[in-house]
């Protein structure tokens, strides 16, 4: 008699509803990763080697989910690949960064005079969003040669 | 309104499958049993409450002997509710 087997034995609303479960629960491990790193490196001033295990799961889920969703030909689901999207999540990156910065800067005491501040901030902030912006381009010009070849392998025959 | 939701609700349910699996006797475990899916699928479908796949739809419409058309299809103005 077997005890355990492989199988799958839920139907497919059942499976519907534990990946959709799943899927809940892995953004909000993911986002509450992400700020468990930034607390523990911004506010309590941790070291790199402190959050290495957190940084190391947290990228293998950003990655892992960036490749998978790239190979289906999948970019976002507000937003298609094209210039007004990798613009307005380019700011949004610019401006969170440029916060953090600020906030780092602020808790650590690295700023003497307002001028250094807003040099910090600034060039982070335009640093971030050109890089944001050249790995969303990157990203949409995949996503877009993936979806035509993936058209032209289910194209109706003639 | 309220009105309005329950008729919104009362046209979402699959009437035509219920009618359908009582005209042949069968209750919903046995047709759940019979496509291979859980008795709650069955119900859930019944209410309106889960889309089945294509797939799944075809095995029901099977079961039953029925069309796609007899069990599934609705008319463009229940669709617009």
């Amino acid at each position: 008699m077997r005890i355990f087997s492989w199988k799958k034995v839920v139907d497919e609303r059942e499976e519907m509803e534990m990946m959709r479960v799943e899927h809940y629960m892995f953004w909000f491990v993911f986002w509450a990763l992400l700020i468990s790193i930034l607390v523990q490196v911004l506010v309590m001033k941790a070291d790199f080697y402190q959050v290495a295990g957190e940084w190391a799961v947290f990228m293998l889920m950003a990655v892992g989910t960036v490749i998978g969703e790239l190979k289906g030909g999948h970019f976002d689901y507000t937003s298609r690949p094209g210039w007004k999207s990798y613009l307005v999540y380019s700011v949004v990156a610019a401006i969170s960064v440029m916060g953090l910065t600020l906030f780092r800067g602020i808790i650590g005491g690295y700023y003497h005079h307002s001028s250094d501040a807003v040099l910090a901030v600034v060039i982070t902030g335009i640093f971030a969003g050109v890089i944001t912006g050249i790995c969303l381009a990157g990203a949409g010009t995949f996503v877009k040669h993936r979806r035509k070849k993936l058209e032209e392998e289910f194209e109706e025959e003639d | 309104m309220r009105n309005l939701k329950c008729e919104e609700e009362w046209r979402l349910k699959n009437l035509k499958l219920k009618s359908a699996r009582a005209g042949m006797d069968l209750s919903q475990a046995e047709l759940a049993e019979l496509v291979g899916v859980t008795r709650q699928t069955i119900g859930m479908i019944e209410a309106g409450k889960f889309n089945p796949s294509l797939r799944l739809c075809l095995d029901i419409c099977r079961a039953l002997h029925k069309t796609l058309d007899d069990i599934f299809w609705e008319e463009e103005q229940d669709e617009n509710i």
